[in-house]
C-alpha cells in the first residue's frame, strides 16, 4: 500500500518512511505544502500522513484543497498540536484521524490500515477474494486455509489485486501501488513479482491480458 | 511596601478649621479695634454733647434745673455723672453720686481719670461768659462692655461654626471618596488571575490612578498571556524532535539489516541532540526573561569574544563547506555581560552557517563605530525579506525553507540580549545586497 507522507522535519519525517517501509507500506515524503499538494494531485496514494505545521502552504490549506478537489484519500493529520481545538479543527477540515506527536510507529501503521481499509468499504481487517485471504495487520496470506509465505513486494502487489478484484489494472497502475519515487524499477520487476505469487499460490491467481494488463478473478477458487 | 502616613480627612479637617479660625479670628481682632475706636469717638461725642446741653440749660441761677428728675433715655445714660463749678473753684451743682472735688483738674477739653478705683472719662467745658466750669464724665467701664459685647458677638459663631465645618469636611471628603473606597473594594475581592480592566465611573481626580492601574492590569495580561503562550510553544517545539526521537529507534529496532539500524540510530542521535538544543535555548530565554543576568555590566574584549563563537562552530562551518572569518581590531572593548555577547554572537554565527550555501563565507567584523562597540555578522544565504524581519525575532518563528534543526528561538534569544544591552538587533542586507547582516551594538567599554 502507497502512503503520502508529509512532514517538514527531516528526522521525523525519515524516520515514518523507513518505518512504514518496514511494516510494509510504500511511502513517499514530501517536506512541504506545495509538493503535498502535487503529489496528491497524481491520487496515486491509499492514504497521507499529514503534518500541520509545513513550510509553504500549511498542512489544513493542502488538506482544504485536496477535498476541495473531492478527492476522498484517507487522511491522517500528524502534529505536535494537541489541544481539542486544534483537533476539531483538523477533523473539520476534512481529516479522518489525528495522531498526536510523539507517538508509536506501530500504531501510525495500524491507523492508516483501518483507514484504508474504511476507505475500501470494509470494516474487516482481514480481505478476502474467493478462497484467498489476506490481513494487511498481520501480513497473512492463506490460500484455501494454508498460510503463505510472501516476500514485501510480492504481498503488496497482492493486497493491490485484492483490493480491486475483477479490475483490470496495467503494468503503470501496478508500479505506482508498489514502489514509492525514487526506488528503481527493473524492468522485468513485475513480471518476476508474479511469476512468484503464481507459483507459490496458483498460476490462475492473477491472469494476463497480453497488451492490456493484469487481473485477478473475483470467483478465486 | 508603601506605609499608612496621616489621612487626607484629618488634613483637610485640620487645615481647613485651623484657616477659617486664624480668618475670622484677624477679621475678629480688626472689626474690635476698628469697633474700639468707634466706641471711643461715640461715647467722646456723646460726653461732649451732654456738656454742652447741659450747660445750655443752666440758667443765671443754676438751682434752675431739674436733673434729679431727667429721664433715663438709655441704659447709658442713666450714670451721667456732672459737676458745674463756679470760676472752677466752688462747686454749684452736682449729681447725686459726683464727689465734691473736681473730676478733673483740666479745665477744657477730654481728660481720663481715676476715682474711687474707676477709670472715668471727664469732658470739661468752660462757659467764660458766665463763669461755669461744667465737667461731665462716664465710666471707661460702659465702653468697655460694650468692646467685650462686640468681641463676645464676634467670637461665639466661630465657636459654633468651627466643629461644623469639621463634621462638613468629615462627610464631604468620606463621599467625595466614595469611588476611592469602591475601586479600592473592587480590587480586594479580585481574583489575582482576573485581570480585566476596573469599570465604572469615577471622579477626575482618580482617574489618572484607574487609568494607570487598568494599563499596569493590561501590562500584567499581556505578559501572563506571552508566559502562557511561550510554555505551550515550547512544548510544541520538543514534541518534534522527540516524536522523531522515538520513531527513529522504532526503526533501528525493526531493522532488518546493520545499515538501516545503523541509519536509524544516528537519525536518533541528531534527534536527541536537536530536542537538547532546543531545550538549552529554553532555558537560556527563561533566564534571560527572568532578569536572571542582572549583575554589574563589565568592560569585555568583543573582539575576543567574536573569536571564540567563531573557534568552537569551525568544524560545522568546515562540514558546511562555509568558510568563517573575524575582521577588526583585536582589544575592541564593549561594556556588558561577557557571557551572554558570547551567545548571542554564537547564535548568529550558528545561524549564518546554518543558512549559507556551500562554498560561501561568513564574516564577523567587530569595530569602534561613534562611541559604540559593534559586531555585524554577515553571511551569503538567502537573507532575510525585509517584511518578516520583525516575524524572525519573534519566539518559534521559522520561515519557509528553513534550514535544518533550528529551534525558532536563536534570534529570539540574540535580541533579547541586545535588548538588555539597550540596543535592539538589527537585521539588514549583506553587504552586496544579498544575503544577511545582523548587527549587535554595545556600549563602549
Amino acid at each position: 500500500m502507497r502512503v503520502l507522507v508529509v512532514e517538514d522535519d527531516a528526522l521525523l519525517g525519515d524516520a515514518i518512511q523507513a518505518g512504514l517501509k518496514q511494516k510494509g507500506f510504500v511511502a513517499d515524503w514530501v517536506r512541504d505544502g506545495a509538493a503535498a499538494d502535487l503529489a496528491l494531485e497524481t491520487g496515486t496514494h491509499a492514504a497521507v500522513v499529514l503534518d500541520i505545521g509545513l513550510p509553504r502552504r500549511s498542512g489544513l490549506e493542502v488538506l482544504a484543497r485536496l477535498r476541495g478537489r473531492k478527492d476522498p484519500v484517507p487522511v491522517l493529520i500528524l502534529t505536535a498540536r494537541d489541544t481539542v481545538g486544534d483537533r476539531i479543527a483538523g477533523l473539520d477540515a476534512g481529516a479522518d484521524d489525528y495522531l498526536v506527536k510523539p507517538f508509536d510507529l506501530g500504531e501510525l501503521a495500524a491507523r492508516l490500515r483501518a483507514l484504508t481499509r474504511r476507505a475500501g468499504g470494509s470494516a474487516a481487517a482481514a480481505i478476502a477474494v474467493g478462497a484467498l485471504s489476506l490481513d494487511p495487520a498481520t501480513h497473512e496470506v492463506t490460500w484455501r486455509g494454508e498460510a503463505m509465505a510472501l516476500s514485501r513486494k510480492e504481498f503488496s502487489l497482492l493486497h493491490a489485486f485484492m483490493l480491486n478484484p475483477g479490475k483490470v489494472m496495467t503494468r503503470g497502475e501496478l508500479e505506482d501501488k508498489l514502489y514509492g519515487w525514487g526506488e528503481e524499477i527493473e524492468s522485468n520487476a513485475m513480471e518476476v513479482h508474479l511469476h512468484h505469487l503464481r507459483r507459490k499460490i496458483f498460476p490462475g491467481v492473477v491472469r494476463t491480458l497480453r497488451g492490456v494488463g493484469y487481473v485477478m478473478p473475483r470467483d478465486l477458487a | 511596601m508603601s506605609a499608612v502616613r496621616g489621612s487626607v480627612r484629618g488634613r483637610l479637617i485640620a487645615i481647613l478649621v485651623a484657616g477659617l479660625a486664624l480668618v475670622w479670628i484677624a477679621a475678629a481682632v480688626a472689626t474690635v479695634i476698628k469697633a474700639d475706636h468707634e466706641v471711643e469717638e461715640i461715647f467722646d461725642a456723646q460726653l461732649a454733647q451732654k456738656a454742652a446741653l447741659l450747660a445750655l440749660r443752666l440758667g443765671d441761677d443754676v438751682d434752675e434745673i431739674d436733673t434729679e428728675h431727667a429721664p433715663a433715655l438709655h441704659k447709658y445714660a442713666k450714670r451721667l455723672s456732672f459737676q458745674v463749678w463756679e470760676r472752677g473753684t466752688k462747686l454749684m451743682l452736682h449729681s447725686a453720686d459726683a464727689p465734691d472735688t473736681r473730676f478733673s483738674p483740666r479745665d477744657s477739653g477730654y481728660s481720663t481719670v481715676s476715682i474711687d478705683g474707676h477709670d472715668w472719662r471727664v469732658f470739661s467745658l468752660w462757659d467764660a461768659k458766665r463763669g461755669y466750669l461744667v465737667q461731665v464724665r462716664d465710666a471707661i467701664e460702659e465702653r468697655r462692655d460694650v468692646i467685650v459685647e462686640i468681641t463676645a458677638a464676634l467670637a461665639w459663631p466661630l465657636g459654633v461654626a468651627l466643629p461644623l465645618l469639621a463634621l462638613l469636611v468629615w462627610f464631604a471628603v468620606g463621599r467625595a471618596f466614595a469611588p476611592l473606597a469602591r475601586v479600592t473594594d473592587e480590587i480586594s475581592r479580585r481574583d489575582p488571575k482576573y485581570l480585566a480592566p476596573l469599570e465604572g465611573d469615577v471622579p477626575s481626580e482618580i482617574a489618572p490612578l484607574v487609568a494607570r492601574l487598568n494599563a499596569l492590569l493590561a501590562r500584567v495580561q499581556s505578559s501572563l498571556d506571552g508566559e502562557r503562550r511561550f510554555t505551550s510553544d515550547a512544548a510544541h517545539e520538543l514534541r518534534t524532535p522527540l516524536a522523531a526521537l522515538r520513531a527513529q529507534l522504532q526503526v533501528a529496532q525493526g531493522a532488518t539489516g546493520a545499515g538501516e539500524r545503523e541509519h536509524a540510530l544516528a537519525g536518533a542521535l541528531a534527534a536527541g541532540d536537536r530536542a537538547t538544543r532546543v531545550v538549552e535555548q529554553l532555558l537560556t530565554l527563561a533566564r534571560l526573561e527572568h532578569n536572571a543576568w542582572q549583575e554589574v555590566a563589565q568592560p569585555f574584549d568583543l573582539h575576543r569574544v567574536a573569536a571564540e563563537a567563531i573557534g568552537v562552530r569551525e568544524a560545522q562551518a568546515h562540514a558546511s563547506r562555509v568558510e568563517l572569518s573575524l575582521e577588526g581590531e583585536p582589544g575592541t572593548m564593549a561594556a556588558g555581560h561577557a557571557g551572554l555577547a558570547a551567545i548571542a554572537l554564537g547564535n548568529l554565527v550558528d545561524n549564518a552557517i546554518r543558512y549559507s550555501p556551500p562554498g560561501t563565507a561568513v564574516t564577523v567584523r567587530v569595530a569602534r563605530e561613534g562611541g559604540r562597540a559593534v559586531a555585524r555578522v554577515r553571511d551569503e544565504g538567502p537573507g532575510i525579506p525585509p517584511g518578516k524581519r520583525d516575524e524572525v525575532l519573534r519566539r518559534f518563528t521559522r520561515l519557509e525553507g528553513s534550514a535544518e534543526g533550528g529551534s525558532g528561538l536563536g534570534l529570539s534569544i540574540v535580541a533579547r540580549i541586545a535588548d538588555l544591552h539597550g540596543e535592539p538587533l538589527a537585521l539588514g542586507d549583506g553587504p552586496a545586497g544579498r544575503g544577511l547582516e545582523a548587527t549587535l551594538r554595545f556600549p563602549a567599554g
